[in-house]
């Protein structure tokens, strides 16, 4: 992404800065994406199913979902205090990610993408195409998905593998 | 006292015929299913954090999913494949389990 700055502090936080003000208001609104309330598409994208018989799935949805909202919960809360940092100067805004935080922040962007690919109802060829996205709603969507894979991958790209 | 013997002999008890039990419960499959948004990148890192692939065979399995649709990602105990759908339902994967063939 032309214009950032990416760089390691001396405790191995990641420091991204020059941020523009597109990417920054599209960071400030993750926690938002990640909120309980979120539409019915969405829910179910991040928590499927895992297959079986009716009486199977319930007892899934009975036993696993609570922990698996709360994961997604301290992860949204992570990157909502992480968020506290995205200071915004002459040159564009910064942000500064813990290492220890690296997880959450992948998983929230995670999340983030999938739950408006659910809504948007996003496609491999969306994903895929080239053109720029069309200029309305789902066009957003698409360029948010975007934009937060190029945060996601760089998190990934510095995380340790296990 | 001890029992009469039933084979007639002294000390000597013969144990009724027994059929060994093999019904080992049935292997499930772990599947990890394609979707169109999940970065190739991230479901390679997640296969190896959850099952320990080295990133030759992590990527291997992702490349199938993204190929095929889907890719039996693990096979084993019920219980274990519970943990791993569970694990990686934490990370957002389109995850199932299925029996699989004995």
């Amino acid at each position: 992404m032309n214009g950032l700055s990416l760089r390691r502090d001396a405790e191995g936080a990641l420091v991204v800065s020059r941020i523009p003000p597109l990417l920054d208001a599209v960071l400030r609104e993750l926690p938002s994406l990640l909120s309980p309330e979120q539409p019915e598409s969405a829910k179910k994208r991040l928590f499927p199913d895992p297959g079986g018989d009716p009486a199977a799935v319930e007892e899934w949805r009975r036993t696993q979902h609570p922990e698996l909202f709360a994961l997604l919960a301290d992860a949204r809360s992570v990157v909502e205090r992480d968020l506290v940092s995205l200071k915004t100067g002459r040159l564009g805004s910064r942000l500064t990610i813990p290492a220890q935080h690296a997880n959450a922040w992948i998983s929230a962007l995670n999340a983030a993408r999938l739950a408006l690919g659910a809504v948007h109802e996003v496609t491999a060829a969306d994903m895929e195409s080239e053109a720029e996205p069309p200029l309305d709603e789902r066009g957003w969507a698409i360029l948010r998905i975007h934009l937060y894979a190029w945060l996601q991958a760089t998190l990934i790209d510095a995380a340790p593998p296990a | 006292m001890t029992p009469p013997s039933a084979s007639g002999r002294p000390g000597v008890t013969l144990e009724p015929e027994t059929v060994a039990s093999t019904s080992l419960a049935p292997p499930w499959n772990v599947i990890v299913h394609d979707d169109p948004v999940t970065l190739m990148v991230y479901v390679t890192m997640v296969l190896r954090r959850v099952f320990g692939y080295s990133q030759e065979r992590a990527y291997e399995l992702m490349m199938e999913v993204h190929k095929l649709g889907r890719s039996i990602v693990w096979t084993g105990a019920k219980e274990q494949a519970e943990l791993y759908v569970h694990k990686l339902h934490a990370a957002q994967l389109l995850a199932s389990m299925e029996p699989g063939v004995r």
